[in-house]
């Protein structure tokens, strides 16, 4: 805009062609058109998924936005260090690797809680969805893009002390169990980490998808998890041995621990299902399609 | 324009009438430099017919219109649009496009809504490329039907296409050749403009690299240059409403489409936001659908104006064609303005009323000696004689015969400038 007036009015008669300017003018280069590649739908799902996981470890933004994520990271991985130095003395695992999710709970669901608003609501909040529903970008692209990003990023939190304490154990000179059975035993604690990351992103989504204010959606996720893991625990005091079994169902951490055992076949102290472990299977799955579809359904209204 | 004060009659004369408004305008207000682009926008668009021919034709033709020192601010203005056009970018209007498929295609387009709204009745346009103005009051379904040719919103009957692509069945292709500026705030405050129209420019399919590069380009021409590493959050709605363009413009799309992109800025955001759309519009070649319910905007800027009201098309036509028969001459005076109203009828000429302005078809010269003979004769004060174009709303309020205007349905009614 400023360009246009600064040039000479003596010189407007010749200045159709360019380089008739006379130097120590303004030089405007003018509009470039752009005939770089164009990638398309599967790029941009691929780029959003990226930035989305960027998003959620606060890469990109300011120290503020790492807070969270990097504190939660640290609150995992401390733990694991000393139960991996601790049970090296003592000559066994003091945590079993698949139960190192329902253990660490606390701070996976604060992470969870924030960094699911950090992924959605911003866009609700502040009405970006518009710019991205008119690219090539479609709707459910848009949600599974998001999903896989807050799975990623979870896995990431859940893997990390696993890693750490495996680490720290296999390469111990002092401990009597093999290099092989630490592999298989971390290796397991991975698979689960999956599991919980899924269904846990999927779910806290869900919640982050129909709240808007940032602050309540991070209450209302903690909530949750506190108040169902209150409830399973009393359900669980009261009732006769065979039902107790079933108290898991009622918490998330708990059902995806159950549903882990089931799937593998060998229970621990955390998850124990009893009999019914195809019932926490069955929930899970259950549970999985419903937060999905509700995503899904979700965001094929919102943001016209 | 009505901010021309007492422009004598004479100025007009000298003058052919297609760049006489235009470089009129630039004499009577050049003493702002913001005031000066938009007066050139506007000329542009009269002057239109003359100088779509090559960069140095258009130079001179406005140099030709007049001698005076106007015309060649007017040159200096139109000058960097003329050396953009030289490489292969061509100005709108004789572009690639124009020999493809019209711009938009609507076929008797309807949007009913389950609530029993009708947003759109029955559209049938052919926009051709160029900048075009989409007028209407709020709600006479300006927003819809952006959000149809997006391929955002089914259509409840009726076939819309976008550079002869279908909006509903390739939706995706559309959408990755057109840009888009909603009407609301879309901006996240948390990260700075260059970082977020660069996600943008991946969103549209734009590799990393590229991306950034575009970025940096668009913002750039928008007017943000360090301002861009700067977070949102910190920025005035002008230069919020300056990053959502950005965002628009960054994968170089072939049409924009711009709903309300004045809305809540200021009388100097509103100049500056129209002379960019302007320069969008003709250096950028790329062509510009703007809705506005403000008419005056409009009028500036576009080439051709649709109008719609209700979800029904009032009237599609250039701008060009309305200024060809739009010489208004405006006469204000003191009092007895229907004393001379009157007497102006009894010569068999029809008056209309704006404000205080008398407003007259400008049939010829004599039109000039008339009205001071009268006004004599009636011994009134005469404040104000100026010629002027016919302002947009009065165009729709009183159509002319001729021209190419396609007049559909309800055509005296008013659209409102808010």
């Amino acid at each position: 805009m400023a360009e246009q007036v600064t040039q000479p009015a003596g010189t407007a008669g010749t200045a159709g062609t360019a380089g008739a300017q006379p130097a120590g003018v303004i030089h405007d280069i003018g509009y470039r058109g752009y005939d770089g590649p164009r990638l398309g739908r599967a790029y941009a799902i691929q780029s959003l998924f990226t930035q989305s996981l960027r998003g959620a470890w606060g890469i990109g933004r300011g120290a503020k936005a790492k807070l969270v994520p990097f504190g939660m990271l640290a609150l995992v991985l401390l733990p694991a260090l000393v139960w991996s130095a601790v049970g090296n003395q003592l000559n066994r695992r003091l945590v079993e690797y698949v139960d190192f999710p329902i253990t660490l709970q606390m701070p996976i669901i604060i992470f969870l809680a924030a960094q699911s608003v950090e992924l959605l609501s911003r866009d609700l909040r502040f009405t970006v969805l518009p710019l991205y529903f008119s690219r090539p970008l479609r709707r459910d692209d848009y949600v599974w893009a998001k999903l896989a990003a807050m799975t990623a990023a979870l896995a990431m939190l859940m893997i990390a002390p696993i890693v750490l304490a495996y680490l720290v154990a296999a390469f111990d000179g002092n401990n009597d169990t093999t290099v092989w059975d630490e592999t298989t035993a971390a290796f397991g604690g991975v698979l689960a980490s999956l599991l919980y990351a899924v269904v846990l992103a999927a779910l806290a989504l869900v919640i982050a998808a129909f709240a808007a204010k940032r602050v309540y959606t991070i209450g209302a996720i903690v909530a949750l998890f506190v108040i169902s893991s209150v409830v399973s625990g009393i359900v669980e005091g009261l009732s006769e041995n065979e039902t107790s079994e079933l108290a898991g169902l009622l918490t998330p951490f708990r059902l995806l621990g159950g549903t882990f055992a089931w799937l593998r076949g060998q229970q621990t102290e955390l998850s124990n299902t009893g009999g019914s472990g195809w019932l926490y299977g069955l929930t899970t799955a259950a549970l999985l399609t419903l937060c999905v579809g509700l995503l899904l359904a979700r965001y094929r209204r919102v943001g016209r | 324009m009505s901010v021309i004060g007492g422009g004598p009659a004479g100025a007009a004369d000298e003058q052919p009438p297609t760049t006489g408004g235009g470089a009129k305008n630039v004499v009577n207000t050049g003493g702002s430099g913001g005031a000066r682009d938009v007066a050139g926008a506007g000329a542009s668009g009269g002057a239109r017919d003359v100088v779509d021919a090559s960069a140095p034709g258009r130079a001179q033709a406005a140099v030709d219109a007049s001698d005076s020192g106007a015309a060649q601010t007017v040159a200096a203005a139109r000058a960097p649009g003329g050396t953009a056009a030289v490489p292969g970018r061509s100005p709108t209007g004789s572009g690639p496009l124009s020999a493809g498929p019209p711009l938009i295609e609507t076929g008797e387009l309807t949007k009913r809504y389950p609530k029993g709204v009708t947003a759109l009745d029955q559209l049938t346009l052919a926009v051709e490329p160029g900048i075009v103005g989409l007028v209407g009051a709020n709600g006479a379904g300006k927003s819809t039907l952006i959000k149809i040719l997006l391929g955002l919103v089914p259509p409840t009957d009726g076939t819309a296409q976008v550079l002869g692509m279908d909006c509903q069945a390739d939706g995706e292709r559309v959408r990755a050749r057109v840009g888009y500026m909603p009407e609301h705030d879309c901006l996240p405050p948390d990260v700075s403009a260059a970082e977020f129209v660069t996600h943008m420019g991946r969103m549209s399919g734009i590799p990393a690299a590229g991306a950034r590069e575009r970025a940096a380009d668009v913002l750039r021409h928008v007017g943000l240059h360090e301002e861009r590493y700067r977070l949102i959050g910190g920025y005035s709605t002008g230069m919020k409403q300056r990053v959502k363009l950005a965002q628009s413009l960054v994968h170089d799309p072939a049409l924009l489409l711009l709903d309300e992109p004045t809305n809540g800025l200021d009388p100097a955001g509103r100049e500056a936001m129209l002379v960019l759309i302007r320069r969008i519009g003709t250096e950028f070649g790329i062509s510009v659908l703007v809705a506005s319910h403000l008419l005056g905007e409009i009028e500036q800027i576009c080439d051709s104006l649709v109008a719609i009201d209700s979800g029904r098309l009032l009237r599609h036509a250039s701008i060009a064609s309305f200024t060809e028969h739009s010489q208004v001459l405006a006469v204000e005076v003191e009092e007895g303005a229907d004393a001379l109203a009157t007497r102006l009828t009894e010569h068999g000429h029809h008056v209309t009323f704006d404000d205080r302005a008398l407003l007259l078809h400008l049939s010829g010269e004599d039109l000039y000696d008339l009205v001071r003979d009268l006004v004599v004769d009636l011994g009134l004060r005469l404040n104000r004689l100026e010629q002027r174009r016919h302002r947009v709303e009065e165009l729709f309020a009183d159509p002319p015969q001729n021209g190419e205007a396609e007049i559909a349905g309800a055509h005296r009614r008013e659209v409102s400038d808010g």
